[in-house]
């Protein structure tokens, strides 16, 4: 009796071992051991055509301390915050919409037409909206609205456009995932019971959907904090994130210890805010 | 009396050129049980969801005593609904679902609490006060429905179809509780349905409807033994319909020639002329069948001879499919009282004579194209 509780005790922890082991190797190979080397070149001394000498170093970390990487942290969680908020608040009533809408499938098919072309032609094609020679600006000079021409290329606000552009899909879909599946009889009920229309959304359809909130926020947050190709290609050296200085550092900077520094920098700042947004929702789930 | 009455005056919804309603006039006293009865697509949910604020109509009127209702939003109007899925807020407990309008109206966390609880206790849930909607059955979920649409302390309390997700033991359970609920709040209930015997059976009165129309309007009895039309009467209850011409006219009764049954009489309760053609109705219920030729029938009746083709036997009762001349098969329901000592077993096949009493047959419809 014993021996075959424990067998089969025994046998199910090796069944989970032998399923899990393809993510396993998979996690080691391509995430544990980048990240491990990424530590290491930190702690390492720069060697000065690129690389990095094996001598422990704490140089790229008082290189760090230059208030230059302060300022550029603040202006990446800026645009990173930013961006969330703005395609937050566009992903919300546009999955409702789709969720509701008769037409789900053809605005679904909207939603992933942009996936069918290169996300770096996309933003290149942005130059061609609101550069100085780009549609916008000919339009208003012909129509003779403006005299000159509007900069609206290579700022902050540019950067954030262009974020929100991009990762709004990725904002809609678990958000209309969720809608889709929401009961919208509650609302009624809520509005039966008293509530006027907003009270019926603020107390019944966002806390409902709060999970899917929760996912569109991390999918923006998250790559839009760590974004390398937008500001280098929409913003210049004022809008410099994280993301264009390791990319400037580990090039043509021939920093590699510093840039790696700035990279644990970015993973920490991005592991803090999921731990926020996720910890928020396990408290949901304890006051339930 | 704490209910309101309900008016419903001239209402008709339009679609396109399809009326879901039909120039709709409903006058509902205050604290009464009310049933909107009627298959699927008939329009009276449509009624429901326009009391309730989710429907409005093409035109007409609803009134709550002397407020023109359509003229408040949803959340303004004295009227609560127990939704068909319970539509209970999933993210929150029993005891915030009950609070959920209370706190609307921002009531102290002290007068929420006694609210709740002797709303709970209504509805005999107390002890699960604590738990989430997904952790309670069907019933349970029905009756924190009720609670909280009775927290508010509504005029008038509107059911859509609350019983049709519970199994049927539930249902005549839960049927019995919302009657004592009635009586116990006092308040006006609406209840929708398309179960002829959950109206019967709760309703003070029942309003027929068919295609957005309301067919009649009357107690269970009523509707029950005096249908208005052909409609009702198969809808409420089973029936047979006899189909024939009108031979003779007398003060009473009138003689009418069935080409499948032969001559009946029947009660007159429409005025008809000789020769028209109409429909007569008889309840199985009322008709009695016996093997051998019945002894004390009343003054007026009319006797079959058949055959007992098919017999669905129940225990307590009997239904007999009883051909009359080969033509007509009468369905014919018997009440078991002491079935093997004293009523003689009718078997498949034997033949049987059936007759009712006159008075319980009469004319539902007339048809009019007649010379």
């Amino acid at each position: 009796m014993t021996v075959s509780l424990w067998r089969s005790s025994r046998m199910k922890v090796n069944y989970g071992t032998k399923y899990s082991l393809p993510m396993l190797i998979w996690l080691t190979l391509l995430f544990i051991v980048p990240s491990a080397i990424i530590i290491m070149f930190s702690f390492m001394e720069k060697n000065q055509y690129g690389g990095v000498n094996p001598v422990f170093s704490l140089q790229a970390f008082k290189d760090l301390m230059n208030s230059a990487y302060f300022k550029i942290l603040l202006n990446t969680i800026y645009i990173a915050v930013m961006s969330t908020i703005f395609t937050l608040l566009l992903a919300l009533p546009s999955a409702y919409y789709m969720a509701r809408s008769k037409y789900k499938s053809f605005l679904m098919l909207l939603i992933i037409i942009p996936f069918w072309t290169n996300f770096l032609i996309r933003v290149y094609a942005w130059i061609a909206v609101l550069g100085n020679n780009g549609f916008i600006n000919q339009f208003l000079l012909k129509t003779g609205l403006i005299k000159d021409y509007i900069g609206m290329l290579y700022n902050n606000n540019a950067v954030i456009l262009v974020m929100v552009y991009t990762y709004l899909p990725y904002a809609i879909l678990p958000l209309y995932a969720i809608i889709e599946k929401f009961d919208f009889s509650l609302l009624e009920a809520a509005r039966d019971l008293g509530a006027s229309k907003s009270q019926s959304v603020f107390r019944i359809l966002i806390p409902n959907i709060k999970s899917g909130i929760i996912t569109s926020l991390l999918f923006t947050f998250i790559p839009a904090f760590g974004n390398y190709a937008i500001p280098q290609i929409i913003g210049d050296k004022n809008t410099n994130m994280l993301g264009t200085v390791i990319a400037r550092e580990l090039t043509t900077g021939r920093n590699w210890p510093l840039a790696s520094a700035i990279s644990m920098l970015l993973t920490l700042v991005t592991v803090i805010g999921v731990l926020v947004f996720t910890s928020k929702q396990k408290n949901i789930k304890k006051v339930i | 009396m704490n209910g309101s009455n309900i008016k419903v005056k001239n209402v008709n919804k339009i679609f396109d050129d399809f009326y879901a309603l039909n120039d709709v006039n409903i006058d509902i006293k205050a604290g009464e049980f009310y049933s909107l009865l009627g298959p699927s697509g008939c329009g009276k949910t449509t009624i429901l969801r326009m009391i309730g604020g989710f429907d409005e109509p093409s035109d007409g009127i609803i009134y709550l005593d002397n407020t023109n209702l359509l003229e408040l939003p949803p959340n303004k109007r004295p009227v609560n609904t127990i939704f068909q899925s319970y539509a209970l807020f999933p993210h929150l407990n029993v005891y915030e679902n009950i609070a959920f309008p209370l706190r609307l109206k921002k009531y102290s966390e002290q007068e929420i609490k006694e609210k709740v609880q002797k709303n709970l206790s209504l509805v005999k849930l107390e002890e699960h006060i604590y738990k989430m909607p997904s952790q309670l059955s069907g019933g349970q979920k029905q009756r924190i429905a009720i609670a909280r649409a009775l927290v508010n302390q509504p005029k008038v309390l509107l059911l859509d179809e609350p019983l049709s997700a519970l199994d049927a033991q539930l249902r005549q359970h839960m049927l019995l509780e919302l009657d004592s609920i009635h009586d116990e709040v006092g308040i006006t209930f609406i209840f929708v349905t398309h179960d002829q015997q959950e109206a019967l059976s709760v309703s003070d009165r029942i309003a027929v409807m068919n295609e957005g129309r309301v067919l009649q309007i009357g107690s269970p009895f009523e509707i029950y033994e005096t249908p208005a039309d052909k409609f009702v009467a198969n809808f409420i209850g089973e029936t047979n319909f006899i189909k024939g011409k009108v031979t003779e006219v007398m003060d009473k009764y009138a003689k009418i020639s069935s080409e499948n049954v032969g001559d009946i009489y029947v009660y007159l309760d429409k005025k008809v002329e000789k020769g028209s053609t109409v429909h007569v109705t008889v309840r199985p219920e009322k008709i009695r069948i016996t093997k051998e030729k019945p002894q004390n029938l009343p003054e007026t009746f009319n006797l079959f001879r058949g055959k007992a083709n098919k017999l669905i036997y129940k225990g307590f009762q009997t239904n007999f499919f009883v051909d009359v001349n080969e033509k007509f098969t009468f369905k014919v329901l018997k009440q078991h009282a002491r079935y093997i000592l004293d009523e003689g077993i009718i078997n498949w096949y034997e033949d049987v004579y059936i007759w009712w009493n006159v008075d319980d047959g009469f004319i539902v419809e007339v048809e009019q194209n007649e010379g």
